[in-house]
């Protein structure tokens, strides 16, 4: 059941994640404690300055903390409306850049602990506009290694970046989820392409499942063409904006993807 | 333990008392027997003092733990992994594992129409002259525990007696009733649906298999990392972890079923 508290009244005593994951990157809500001991998981912050979230027994957080099912901070930290932690894995390409990033952006409220497993712990402003921004670059900036790496047949390397790309992306994404699917296929691993391409439709609809489908073969178009050749650039979009992609990719002579497009529209 | 008859017999002698009701019941009783057919079994996971989303795919088995109650072990439950009957009753845990109702068939199982943990300090009966210690919550349970591979066949019977529209057994809050009094009387405290939403004990692990699995509902995309390959096209990512219990009564019941 849902509690509020006063951001002021609060400090942070740690967040919901485990200490180690698979994921080269974790973004996690995080416990916060009263002054009259009161502890909550922080799933909200009000616009009148208060946190809403369930509340946690101390018996409970400490179980959580024992069981690895949640970090506990070495000491409190203050709490500011919009506070997050954002876990950064050794297996997280370009950390040591992503931690700079952290701290030029202003977005990190403290600097960093290190957990378990070498992991980076930040605690991250999430109300500044920038520490989305970050997310969001670091997101192209994976995307583009993978599909750098997919080009020259590096499929491990390309599905690691495939793979730091879903793990910073802001939610679900189709162009990240068919890169996924792409390198997973290079891998060999086609029961888990086949899978993603399921989950995407399973979790967001059968529209958000077309756009992962037409993003994928765009991408296999433009993995295909020789390097250097000017391409429509593969780009985020809403399902209104598919014909218009289309028409640019045909403008462009691309009758192959436009085939592909079309038949992936037919079988949907 | 008891038979589906006398399980059913109960509910009809309320009926009997109350025709608008019977009414009622009889009207969505096609329906709600539709819905029963689907009904998954749910089991929220990852919880405090619980495994881990890691270790739980490592053994690739929800593992049967000792039964949380004396009184479930005096009947002959000893080891046991709790779901609920078509709906996310448990509101707790980044995961939520949906299992096909079918391993009822085979596996050994027993069902309630109430939460059994709740019977210890979170439920009363509605009678409140009535006396509900220690022996009466033994005798209770004793009355109400039915065998698992009966639940689907009850379940539609249950539903189309408390609700005017099926699927608000599925998509009910955490804080609510039925449409009409629960048949067994017993009431939360708190106005919690644990009291009248039907759980499932399984006696045994659960093979964590795809052919079993009707969805594996994730709260974080982040943990898509710990998903097996073989896995993956059961997973359901939910908008936000706080979005669990929505996700699971949309996978169940998309649209209002009258």
């Amino acid at each position: 059941m849902n509690n509020a508290l006063p951001v002021l009244d609060a400090t942070i005593i740690g967040a919901m994640t485990p200490p180690d994951s698979k994921a080269p990157f974790n973004r996690a809500s995080v416990v916060v404690k009263s002054a009259d001991g009161r502890i909550i998981q922080v799933r909200a912050y009000t616009t009148e300055g208060k946190v809403e979230g369930p509340s946690i027994g101390e018996d409970d957080w400490r179980v959580l903390v024992a069981t690895e099912q949640a970090v506990a901070l070495p000491g409190p930290a203050s709490l500011v409306s919009g506070a997050a932690l954002w876990v950064l894995r050794p297996n997280l390409a370009r950390r040591e850049r992503a931690l700079q990033d952290l701290r030029a952006g202003g977005v990190l409220l403290h600097e960093h602990l290190t957990g378990s497993g070498d992991a980076w712990l930040c605690l991250v402003d999430e109300s500044r506009d920038a520490a989305s921004s970050l997310r969001d670059r670091w997101c192209r900036e994976a995307v583009n290694g993978g599909k750098m790496l997919a080009r020259a047949g590096q499929w491990p390397r390309a599905q690691a970046e495939a793979e730091v790309a879903q793990a910073v992306s802001r939610g679900l994404d189709p162009e990240v989820l068919a890169l996924l699917v792409l390198t997973y296929e290079g891998c060999g691993r086609d029961l888990r392409a086949k899978g993603i391409l399921t989950m995407a439709g399973r979790s967001r609809g059968e529209d958000f499942a077309r756009q992962v489908r037409d993003c994928l073969v765009l991408l296999r178009h433009e993995l295909s063409a020789p390097v250097g050749a000017v391409l429509a650039p593969l780009r985020l979009r809403p399902a209104a904006a598919w014909k218009r992609t289309a028409r640019d990719v045909a403008d462009r002579g691309n009758t192959q993807a436009l085939q592909g497009l079309s038949s992936e529209r037919t079988a949907a | 333990m008891q038979k589906l008859e006398t399980m059913l017999a109960r509910i009809q002698q309320i009926l009997d008392q109350d025709p608008p009701r019977a009414e009622a019941a009889q009207r969505c009783q096609a329906s709600a027997r539709t819905l029963a057919q689907r009904f998954p079994l749910v089991h929220r996971s990852v919880t405090a003092g619980g495994p881990r989303l890691s270790e739980i795919l490592a053994a690739r088995k929800l593992i049967a733990k000792a039964a949380c109650t004396a009184r479930e072990v005096d009947c002959g439950i000893e080891r046991v992994v709790y779901f609920f009957l078509g709906c996310g009753a448990f509101p707790e845990g980044v995961v939520a594992f949906l299992a096909n109702a079918a391993i009822l068939e085979t596996n050994p199982a027993t069902y309630t129409p109430f939460d059994t943990g709740s019977l210890e300090k979170h439920t009363c009966l509605r009678e409140v002259d009535a006396s509900w210690n220690g022996p009466e919550k033994d005798a209770f349970l004793a009355n109400y525990l039915g065998f698992g591979n009966e639940a689907v066949p009850f379940a539609s019977e249950y539903v189309a007696a408390h609700f005017d529209r099926p699927s608000d057994y599925v998509r009910r809050q955490q804080r609510s009733e039925p449409d009409f009094p629960v048949y067994h009387g017993l009431v939360s405290t708190s106005g919690d649906r644990r009291a009248w939403s039907i759980e499932i004990q399984l006696h045994d692990d659960l093979g964590l298999e795809a052919r079993h699995l009707e969805a594996i509902i994730l709260g974080e995309p982040d943990l898509l990392a710990d998903i097996p390959d073989e896995l993956m096209e059961s997973v359901v990512v939910a908008e936000t972890e706080g979005s669990i219990t929505a996700t699971i009564h949309r996978i169940i019941a998309p649209e209002p079923i009258v």
